[in-house]
């Protein structure tokens, strides 16, 4: 039954975060190598914020629209995510009702929800997990029909 | 389910010859993302998103009133049509890494489906019907 569908039945597991303590260079070259603009902040195993890439854009002072690549850079090495990152980050059980996890995403605007078992990190549910499963759900349809 | 049936009907639209900035006005006003854009003759030719007009405004300054959208839309986007199923929409979104598809009867745009919309309308699937009289 769709209705009884579980955020972990689509959640993505092999979830990629940073560290309070990373710096935001560190976490801008892994969302760029990842293709991905959010990272949950881990801290000790526990889910501690979650960063996005507009925050790092935003670390910037407001006059740094005058700053060259070189000079944001530098600022970039010097800021560390447990800094800017937002703290109290909205996450949902992986054993929680999927449609409960989609209605916080949709009523929130939310792209991603990190997503915990016991505030320990075990996956990140994306729009994407989202889109991949109507298109296996229509897939299945279309094989019954 | 078809896209008809989900998207937004008579979206709005911006010329590709707005300044940025005045596109970012609109998306911030009305709370989109995202914005179709026509050429002076009717025709789609891109689609420009709010992360666009911001990195131009931010970058540009003071001189962000002569940034136009044409310079920072993406060009030719991804289209569908209003008998397109919404799982092949999906499925059009996830490959090309877009969250919004201009819907196109032939050449002239009567709609636009964005990710959202693909996330309310499957939310609405998954919800129990409301008995009648309850």
């Amino acid at each position: 039954m769709l209705s009884q569908l579980k955020v972990s039945d689509l959640m993505t597991k092999s979830v990629i975060s940073a560290q309070p303590d990373s710096k935001l260079s560190a976490a801008k070259a892994l969302m760029k190598e990842f293709g991905i603009r959010h990272l949950p902040v881990v801290e000790h195993g526990v889910l501690a914020g979650i960063i996005s890439s507009g925050d790092i854009r935003e670390a910037a002072p407001s006059d740094a629209t005058t700053l060259s690549v070189w000079e944001l850079n530098y600022l970039w090495d010097k800021i560390t995510v447990g800094e800017v990152m937002t703290r109290n980050v909205v996450s949902v059980n992986a054993d929680e009702p999927f449609v409960d996890a989609l209605r916080i995403m949709v009523a929130r605007k939310f792209s991603s929800l990190p997503v915990v078992r016991q505030d320990v990190l075990v996956g990140i549910l994306t729009e994407t997990d989202v889109f991949h499963k109507i298109i296996a759900l229509a897939e299945a349809e279309m094989v019954q029909a | 389910m078809l896209v008809a049936e989900i998207m937004t009907s008579n979206p709005v639209t911006i010329t590709g010859n707005a300044p940025a900035a005045r596109a970012l006005h609109i998306m911030d006003e009305m709370g989109f993302h995202q914005l179709p854009v026509m050429s002076n003759a009717g025709h789609v030719v891109g689609i420009v998103t709010q992360r666009d007009c911001r990195q131009a405004v931010s970058a540009n300054g003071y001189s962000h009133k002569h940034t136009t959208v044409n310079t920072i839309m993406s060009p030719a986007p991804i289209v569908v049509e209003p008998q397109t199923p919404v799982q092949e929409a999906a499925r059009l979104m996830t490959e090309h890494h877009v969250r919004c598809l201009p819907v196109m009867r032939g050449e002239t745009l009567v709609g636009i489906l964005t990710a959202s919309d693909l996330l309310i309308a499957f939310m609405r699937t998954l919800e129990p019907e409301p008995t009648p009289g309850s």
